[in-house]
């Protein structure tokens, strides 16, 4: 390729990059593009691009995600603040409002960092206040609304589809392929960070299986119910009066009084 | 124990090398008899030495001893005639239990009587049925005839029992022979008594 086709080629792209600018996004995200705020906020590296699982790739999404979340654009804050975690995946509100990039980093800064579950919020606070009267600064603050892809949709939605507890942690969708070329898009993590070490999940809702169809009953209820005693139903015999033996003559008794007269029945014999 | 079950003492007189049989108390009468203590064995070298015949006479004998003593004891013939059954047995079992044969009982079947002595000595056959027939022939002044039922053939049987039919000689002759033929100790008390109601005897 010679020179002359690079040039060409070069000052394409960069037709197709300021109509892209110019353009409206068809995204939620509301804010401008981190590249065009300069220096002082610094963005991590982006990671690989991650291949798409194969499940993912040759199932169709899942239902109860309806739209491709956007990605999540991590601010960080060069100033004294610590990283903040976007550790919930249900929504995540980001709202910062960055120096200008003439600011060099003053530890005087008070940044206001607020994690909830499910929202991170970057308030720095300080910067406005101590560049507050600079038209230059308070051109380039923008305020940056991030909702991810929980939080895209809307607050009733999300309570129809409550997911279990085990799949709280959204998947990201794989982006379109316009969009993986992007560099806004492909600087977006594929999945959101995961919990904090050690922080436990919400608990799975309780089932309930003593419901009437259940055909579960517990002991007590089994004890209560009504015993049916069983009672044997006799049937005796008619008895007759007449006796079956019939007897003629008596015995014949015999009770000798002395010896003498035993002695004269023996030899009687 | 009554008066009759007592068999009055023996009086052994070692200066005198003597041994008396005493029918009344402390006193000697006139019914005291002088007697020996013999083994039993003596008994069955009589039979092989003299016979069955002749040891039957001897155990006879040694039965109106005893029928004596008893006659003594009720005070004579008539009162044993006269006496109870109890008392007659009473008496009869106390000579015979002092002098080692056994322990005596009546049995009575019907109108037969049956004498059994349990615990006996091992006599010759009909030894023990010749000495109750002489002691109730010796105490009743009547002509009786025994005729061992079981347990007086020389044989032990179970506890050592012997019975004796205590009849008459026509009666004893009869059940020797139904004894002989295989009858049972009950058919032949049976049939004593059926000849008996044939001949029109039956009370």
């Amino acid at each position: 390729m010679s020179a002359q086709e690079q040039v060409a080629k070069l000052e394409a792209l960069l037709a197709r990059v300021n109509g892209r600018r110019g353009a409206p996004r068809p995204s939620a995200v509301t804010a401008a593009p981190a590249e065009q705020t300069p220096a002082p906020v610094e963005r991590t590296p982006p990671p690989a691009p991650v291949a798409p699982p194969p499940v993912a790739a040759a199932a169709p999404p899942p239902a109860a995600i309806t739209s491709p979340p956007p990605p999540v654009e991590p601010v960080v804050a060069k100033a004294a603040a610590p990283e903040p975690r976007t550790p919930a995946p249900a929504s995540v509100e980001v709202a910062a409002k960055a120096a200008s990039p003439s600011l060099a980093p003053d530890p005087n800064v008070d940044v206001d960092v607020e994690v909830e579950e499910g929202m991170a919020e970057v308030d720095l606070d300080g910067l406005d206040d101590e560049e507050g009267g600079d038209a230059s600064l308070s051109d380039s603050v923008a305020d940056l609304d991030v909702v991810a892809a929980g939080a895209s949709a809307d607050d009733d939605e999300e309570d129809e589809l409550e997911l279990p507890a085990s799949s709280r942690r959204p998947i990201q969708i794989q982006a379109p392929l316009e969009e993986s070329f992007n560099d806004s898009a492909s600087a977006a993590p594929p999945h959101p960070v995961p919990p904090e070490s050690g922080r436990q999940i919400a608990a799975p809702p309780v089932l309930d299986f003593e419901g009437d169809l259940s055909g579960v009953r517990s002991v007590a209820a089994a004890d209560a119910a009504p015993h049916v005693e069983l009672k044997a139903d006799v049937t005796r015999p008619v008895v007759t009066t007449a006796s079956p033996a019939v007897f003629h003559g008596e015995v014949p008794a015999f009770h000798p009084a002395t010896f003498g007269d035993l002695l004269d029945a023996t030899l009687g014999l | 124990m009554n008066a009759q079950s007592q068999p009055g003492p023996v009086d052994f007189d070692l200066s005198r090398g003597r041994v008396d049989r005493r029918v009344g108390g402390e006193t000697k009468g006139a019914h005291d008899e002088q007697v020996v203590l013999i083994p039993v064995s003596a008994l069955t070298g009589l039979e092989k030495l003299a016979g069955l015949e002749v040891t039957k006479q001897f155990a006879r004998s040694i039965g109106v001893s005893f029928g004596r003593r008893v006659a003594a004891k009720l005070g004579s013939v008539d009162g044993v005639v006269k006496a109870s059954l109890e008392a007659f047995v009473s008496a009869l079992a106390a000579e015979i239990a002092v002098s080692g044969w056994g322990v005596l009982h009546l049995e009575r079947w019907g109108r037969a009587m049956v004498l059994v002595v349990e615990q006996t000595p091992t006599l010759p056959a009909g030894a023990f049925a010749a000495l109750l027939e002489g002691a109730v022939e010796a105490a009743a002044a009547r002509e009786v005839h025994g005729v061992a039922l079981a347990g007086t053939t020389g044989e032990r049987t179970e506890g050592n029992v012997s019975r004796v039919l205590i009849t008459s000689d026509k009666a004893a002759q009869h059940a020797r022979r139904w004894l002989v033929e295989g009858a049972s100790e009950a058919e032949v008390i049976r049939r004593l008594h059926d000849e008996t109601k044939d001949a029109g005897g039956a009370r």
